[in-house]
């Protein structure tokens, strides 16, 4: 048939089909969202033996390539781990603070969400996806939407969902974005977002003399009490409020960028970024519950010709390494 | 276009097809330089028009990237469209130069495989995926470019046995 249409032909052909898809799947067609459900599944198996024929050269490929970065990341990490104890041991005091706070006011908190652990079976087969494949699905209860997270942070947000299967799209990819806050770094016990002034007025108070002259000489003179008051300069302490934007994903192993931070906002490096959990119902952030992890502001700089910062977060998680994952079974409430 | 799909050659290439995709998910997925992988899919389309002209490689090209676009996150039908460009495009290389020196095919994969990367990010970017066309393609061309021409003496005579068969001449 492709013979009798002639090469230029088939080629048109086959190039009007392929814009046809295109412009069926960019308006959402269930046909194309099924196809795509039915061969992540057919799929599975083909990239279970993949795996197993690859991992002996892949373990070889690593051995070569990472081991002066796993060693260098070791010693790193065995300094981190020392500095880190003695934070740990205040945090978790300060954490219970606030989980008792959270209880008495009746707020949302992230230990009441539900929760499914998974296992990460596959990276992307493509250089543009940022995504990784992990073994539970819809029988688990795991919707399109819902957050996915480690214990270091935020990891990315499920795109696609089949019986036993998710896709996972990563926080590094271009396509992902959430709603954050961006906290000043502060030591754990010191309450944030708070202005204190103070001053102060000191009284001075001299007693009265008495003069007393010998008996019969004369009379008792009693000076007047002295007062002096002295006021000492009042002193302003202003701990940084909290700043709100929008993290993107530039790109697998590049720092997130946040946008919507005005050029008045004081933001500096090492300040930590969690989630906002604001904007329920809207496109952005409205996916996460608020206070994940995120990351920690890597760098700050001024948007040329507008009013805006350009910031920098990098996240603590190595996405290369995924090992385990947790899928937060989290829907926000609906907007209005 | 059934009777085609029903001879001898679209089978074998059919078969060719699921290895590629074995490798592609299972093997190049976890093994990665610099965050990127090879694409032996793109390999596939490429050596498709090389062994078998412009009209095997545009159709096989077609085939190869449809089959792709079911697993990606990225508009179907844009992998589709990329690879049955590039395969066809690779058909037109003359005859003398595919059956030269051993070395001239993976040459020609590696420049091929270059550009059609930049042109397949250059392709998802004009079809709506925004932030990937960045300075990072080069690298990301560079490797796809040299594990797909390590691969591709393999591939190229795989497909040439798939394709061709006997005696079949190029399309």
């Amino acid at each position: 048939m492709f013979e009798r249409l002639g090469r230029r032909r088939t080629i048109i052909l086959l190039a009007l089909v392929s814009i046809t898809l295109i412009a069926l799947d960019v308006r959402g067609n269930r046909f194309i969202d099924h196809a795509r459900s039915t061969a992540l599944d057919a799929a599975a198996p083909l990239r279970k033996a993949g795996r197993a024929i690859g991992r002996p050269f892949a373990n070889a490929w690593h051995g070569v390539t990472d081991y002066q970065d796993v060693k260098s990341e070791n010693d790193r990490l065995r300094d981190q781990l020392e500095a880190n104890e003695g934070k740990q041991i205040s945090a978790e005091a300060a954490l219970r603070d606030y989980a008792e706070l959270q209880a008495e006011a009746k707020l949302p908190s992230i230990g009441n969400i539900p929760v499914v652990i998974a296992q990460v079976v596959g990276s992307s087969p493509s250089n543009l996806d940022s995504t990784v494949e992990i073994n539970v699905g819809s029988d688990r209860g795991v919707q399109v939407g819902m957050p996915v997270i480690t214990p270091a942070g935020v990891v990315g947000r499920i795109v696609a969902v089949t019986p036993d299967r998710s896709v996972v799209r990563l926080i590094s990819s271009p396509e992902f974005a959430v709603g954050v806050r961006i906290s000043p770094e502060t030591d754990v016990g010191t309450l944030p977002d708070v202005t204190t002034t103070t001053s102060s007025t000191t009284t001075t108070t001299v007693a009265p003399t008495t003069t007393t002259r010998p008996r019969g000489r004369g009379t008792t003179t009693t000076a007047p009490a002295e007062t002096t008051t002295t006021v000492v300069p009042s002193t302003t302490t202003t701990v940084r409020t909290a700043e709100t934007g929008i993290a993107r994903g530039t790109g697998p192993g590049n720092s997130l960028s946040i946008q919507l931070v005005f050029d008045q906002a004081v933001v500096e490096v090492g300040d930590a970024v969690v989630t906002s959990g604001s904007g329920a119902g809207t496109v952005f952030g409205s996916l996460f519950p608020p206070d994940l992890a995120l990351g920690r502001v890597t760098k700050v700089s001024s948007n040329a010709g507008q009013q805006s910062l350009r910031v920098e977060v990098r996240s603590p998680i190595d996405l290369q390494r995924l090992t385990f994952v947790t899928v937060l079974l989290y829907s926000p409430a609906p907007a209005g | 276009m059934f009777d085609l799909l029903l001879e001898g050659p679209w089978l074998r290439f059919s078969v060719l097809v699921v290895v590629a995709l074995t490798v592609q998910l299972g093997v190049l997925a976890e093994v990665r330089v610099a965050g990127t992988t090879g694409d032996v899919m793109m390999l596939l389309a490429l050596v498709a028009g090389l062994a078998g002209g412009p009209l095997r490689g545009g159709v096989a090209g077609f085939v190869v990237g449809l089959v792709f676009d079911l697993l990606l996150l990225s508009p179907f039908g844009v992998t589709a469209l990329t690879y049955c460009l590039l395969g066809y495009a690779l058909g037109f290389v003359p005859t003398e130069f595919v059956r030269g020196a051993f070395w001239v095919p993976p040459l020609i994969i590696f420049g091929a495989s270059a550009v059609g990367t930049v042109f397949y990010v250059a392709t998802e970017t004009v079809f709506g995926q925004e932030g990937i066309f960045t300075p990072r393609v080069v690298p990301m061309a560079l490797v796809v470019a040299t594990v797909n021409a390590v691969l591709a003496p393999l591939a190229f005579r795989s497909t040439r046995w798939a394709l061709l068969g006997g005696d079949r001449q190029r399309v």
